[in-house]
């Protein structure tokens, strides 16, 4: 023997053992009755591609310097979301609960809130907490706002008034009955902004960017292009470091991770130069109510996945801050075009079905028609005017004609594939099962993707990110069209 | 708890995320499958490859969403002709709005010719899950009465009973547990009606007072339902622990003794002879290398004291036991496990696992998916111990994988390497 192989011991049951025989559950496949296929023609809901507003509120509050989102309902409203974040991320994320019980039902949550707020304070001294509110909460028709204040006065009159100094407070309500967790999203931004922001006098030369979903890969590559602009800027509800941080002890009680929002970059936002939403259905609240209050001139962008997204968000930001166009960003848009025409072949006249919340589907579903792929199927997982519009508009100017299920399940959607298989599916981990049953790949992108490592902190978005998007979508199309070409010269 | 019987719609009465968050969240699921396409199974075991709810908006909650759930349940059977029947869940804001889900269940009982259970499961009633899992064993277990008494043909039939009929109770077929446990108790001779709910199907579970005994696993969960039997049926059951040797084997012996026949107690005698010679050689390699290792444990409650004793058989020590929803029985019997000294907290927050970590270093700390992120940040390697790393976990083949994890996650070189100064 050459080389002699440590032995490794047995292992108890292997991975194989567990792949059991499939029974089906009945003699054969029965296709849907037509009439049912459509959700809008449904009561049920199958397989929704979104989630409830509270997780857009805590994904937002997490984006904050010790900040900790305090939810006002049952435990299971936080632990849910803490799970979801935990496959995502892979990281810590602490957010306390009000933790309702029966007598919270009957009651009212106003003593859940009011020594809530003191256990939290006193324990964790965040710099911001966010009261979310939730379902139950909504439904009983707690006061917020007041509870809130007996909170703050039972702190001062326990710890002094300087406490009052150490955290700020910001109310969201977001009962999940009114909408998604990209509006929950949505009316933290406009939350926030408002309880936060202040207008100064002294202008600022600063930019205040707001993301929406976007992963910390995606932060961080946003930040690379402000800065290749020279741009100053203010990214509100920074992930990228809060979901992202470093194996290593922390350096005090409790854990905190070192990145996040300042409070004071929202309080400062009010002089901002401008404020972008570069995610509409996922922020443009806070950018719009920031320009109606202070008239800090606010742009809603597609999110800026692909070239003409990207391209629009360089100029715009360029006839803002009155900066050119560095030649470092012309050098990046030129890789990724290059990366375009290398691939045509790949991606020119492939079926491709989109899904998931509206602002990354419509900003990759220009992506798609740039590289000559035919969307066929698109599903907005959360109902959008504006989304369903600027995909309109994109395909008409491609001359593609998808279908749009605009707020509809997957249940449809997944229908619409069998019979209309596409080559390619790009959509999130909910999709998986779609894409191998129909037998094609699955490219994951946006919310939630948790079934892949590391795919947080690679970016789709921007010019670097597209390249590096498109190389994944490509790949998948190799493997799996093209599995006997051993060179692709 | 209703989550694992597999050949039903699971319906969740709520607004959209109730529903959303009970899908797609576990590693290996039940082994029944619906039909994808002509010709091709789903890819995903058919109660969790789909996820039914009544979507609730805010129209639907101030005038009532009854009707909505009807419409929702009649349309679901229709799109899922396989389906044995259906369960249908509320939770806070459906509660807190009166909707009446029993009648709605009744209704389409009737209306379809299968069996729809209702269960109410309103987030805040009770101090945490544990709640519901007491409200399930009640509620299923007088649901399934009525259920016997009007339709007598779910019955096992007398002369299809057999002496050696038994029933898993709490055995949620985590990671496939039940490949490991469920032919331990064939090869003793005798026949499993029913897994109270691991993989289980809603028509079997009728016959769950059709058999002689009931094996108890998980007994925080779900004793209740065994002493429910009990009282009502005088169906004896014997609590048993499915984890590590001893436990595992004590529970070979304490089910065959249950039956008192000689036979039965050399074929124990003769299993767990030859499990044991099929897992030494492995077990004694991980031992030597976990032996002296401190670990702390962070479960649901009945693993917690279950365990303790697992982790002594590979010569760790337990210095810190945490439960989530604990119950005082619990907490004695952890108390008598545990050797003077170890730290114990109930239901302990974030900041507390923090404070425990720094306190009692730990070289390894069993809990699951919210926590064990947070705790690598302080170096200590963590095990997801509700739905496993990489299970498995359970009886003695499964013993295996759980030293395998234990071993890979205290012995990885990671935690070596952020020890030193670079």
């Amino acid at each position: 023997m050459i080389n002699e192989v440590k032995e490794i011991p047995v292992t108890g049951i292997t991975y194989k053992d567990l792949r059991l025989e499939k029974k089906p559950l009945s003699p054969a496949y029965v296709p849907p009755p037509r009439e049912l296929v459509p959700s809008a023609k449904r009561a049920v809901c199958i397989d929704p591609s979104r989630t409830c507003m509270p997780l857009g509120a805590m994904w937002a509050t997490l984006g904050v310097h010790r900040a900790i989102p305090f939810v006002q309902g049952a435990q299971g409203c936080t632990t849910y979301v803490r799970y979801t974040f935990a496959r995502i991320f892979r990281e810590p994320a602490s957010i306390a609960s009000a933790s309702f019980h029966e007598d919270a039902a009957v009651f009212g949550g106003r003593k859940n809130l009011v020594r809530g707020i003191r256990n939290l304070v006193c324990r964790y001294r965040p710099e911001l907490i966010s009261v979310v509110t939730t379902c139950s909460s909504e439904v009983i028709g707690d006061d917020i706002q007041s509870f809130l204040a007996e909170a703050q006065e039972l702190l001062e009159e326990e710890f002094g008034p300087e406490v009052l100094d150490l955290t700020r407070f910001v109310v969201v309500n977001t009962p999940s009955f009114s909408g998604s967790h990209v509006e929950g999203y949505n009316r933290a931004a406009r939350e926030f902004l408002r309880a936060l922001a202040r207008k100064s006098g002294s202008s600022s030369e600063r930019v205040c960017f707001i993301p929406g979903f976007m992963m910390p890969g995606d932060i961080r590559e946003l930040k690379h292009l402000f800065s290749l602009m020279g741009v100053k800027h203010s990214v509100l509800f920074d992930i990228s470091e809060t979901l992202d941080a470093p194996l290593g002890p922390p350096q005090s009680l409790p854990y905190y991770p070192r990145g996040g929002t300042r409070v004071e970059e929202f309080v400062r936002a009010g002089d901002a130069q401008a404020i972008f939403s570069l995610s509409p259905d996922a922020g443009s609240a806070g950018a719009k109510w920031l320009k109606k209050r202070y008239q800090v001139p606010s742009f809603v962008l597609p999110m800026p996945l692909g070239v003409g997204n990207t391209d629009r968000l360089v100029k715009t930001l360029s006839e803002v801050t009155g900066r050119g166009i560095p030649e470092e960003v012309r050098y990046e848009r030129g890789i990724l075009l290059d990366a375009m025409a290398d691939t045509l072949h790949y991606t020119m006249m492939k079926k491709v079905a989109l899904a998931g919340d509206p602002d990354f589907v419509a900003g990759v579903f220009r992506f798609v028609c740039e590289l000559g792929m035919e969307p066929t199927y698109v599903l907005l997982g959360t109902k959008s005017a504006s989304a369903a519009e600027e995909i309109w508009k994109v395909a008409e100017e491609y001359g593609k004609r998808p279908v749009v299920m605009n707020g509809g399940d997957q249940f449809e959607w997944e229908q619409a594939l069998k019979e209309d298989r596409p080559d390619v599916v790009l959509g999130h981990s909910r999709c998986v099962n779609i894409a191998r049953e129909i037998g094609v790949p699955l490219v994951r992108f946006g919310f939630p993707v948790y079934d892949r490592v590391g795919y947080q902190r690679e970016p789709i978005v921007a010019y670097r990110g597209g390249e590096r998007f498109l190389a994944r979508l490509v790949n998948a199309i190799l493997d799996h069209h093209y599995p006997d070409d051993r060179t692709h010269q | 708890m209703g989550g694992p019987i597999t050949d039903v719609i699971h319906l969740v009465h709520a607004p959209v995320g109730c529903g959303y968050y009970t899908w797609g969240t576990r590693r290996h699921l039940g082994d029944l499958y619906n039909w994808a396409a002509p010709g091709v199974l789903e890819n995903e075991a058919h109660h969790r490859r789909h996820c039914y709810t009544t979507a609730m908006t805010e129209q639907d909650i101030i005038f009532g969403g009854v009707e909505k759930l009807k419409r929702a349940l009649l349309e679901a059977f229709r799109l899922n002709p396989g389906a044995r029947g259906a369960i249908i869940y509320n939770t806070c804001s459906t509660a807190l709005i009166g909707d009446d889900m029993e009648q709605v269940a009744r209704e389409v009982s009737e209306e379809v010719g299968k069996p729809v259970f209702a269960c109410a499961s309103p987030g805040f009633c009770g101090v945490s899950q544990s709640k519901g899992h007491h409200e399930f064993n009640f509620q299923f277990y007088k649901w399934l009465l009525e259920y016997r008494e009007t339709h007598p043909e779910v019955v096992l039939p007398e002369e299809e009973r057999t002496p050696y009929d038994v029933n898993l109770i709490g055995e949620y077929n985590i990671d496939w547990d039940e490949v490991v446990v469920v032919p331990l108790f064939e090869r003793l001779g005798l026949r499993i009606l029913n897994v109270f709910t691991g993989n289980a199907r809603l028509s079997r579970l009728f016959q769950l007072p059709d058999a002689k005994l009931n094996i108890v696993h998980c007994q925080r969960s779900a004793t209740y339902i065994a002493e429910l039997i009990k009282e009502g049926f005088e169906i004896p059951f014997v609590r048993v622990s499915l984890f590590g040797l001893s436990q595992t084997a004590q529970a070979l012996r304490d089910t065959a003794a249950w039956f008192g026949e000689e036979e039965m107690a050399r074929r124990a005698e003769e299993i767990i002879e030859e499990e044991m010679a099929a897992v030494t050689p492995a077990l004694s390699w991980y031992r030597e290398r976990l032996a002296g290792k401190r670990v702390a444990i962070y479960v649901g409650a009945p693993r917690v004291w279950h365990w303790i004793k697992v982790m002594e058989e590979l010569g760790m020590e337990v210095v810190a036991c945490m439960t989530t929803f604990g119950h005082r029985e619990d907490y004695e019997k952890i108390v008598s496990r545990v050797k003077p000294g170890t730290l114990i907290i109930d239901n302990p927050n974030e900041f507390e696992i923090e404070e425990m970590i720094e306190t009692t270093r730990p070289d390894l700390f069993l809990t699951g998916l919210k926590e064990k992120y947070l705790v690598r940040k302080f170096g200590v390697p963590t095990i997801n111990s509700h739905s496993y790393e990489k299970g498995p976990y359970a009886g003695f083949r499964g013993f295996v994988n759980f030293a395998r994890d234990l071993y890979q996650a205290v012995c990885a070189p990671v935690w070596e390497i952020i020890k030193k100064d670079f």
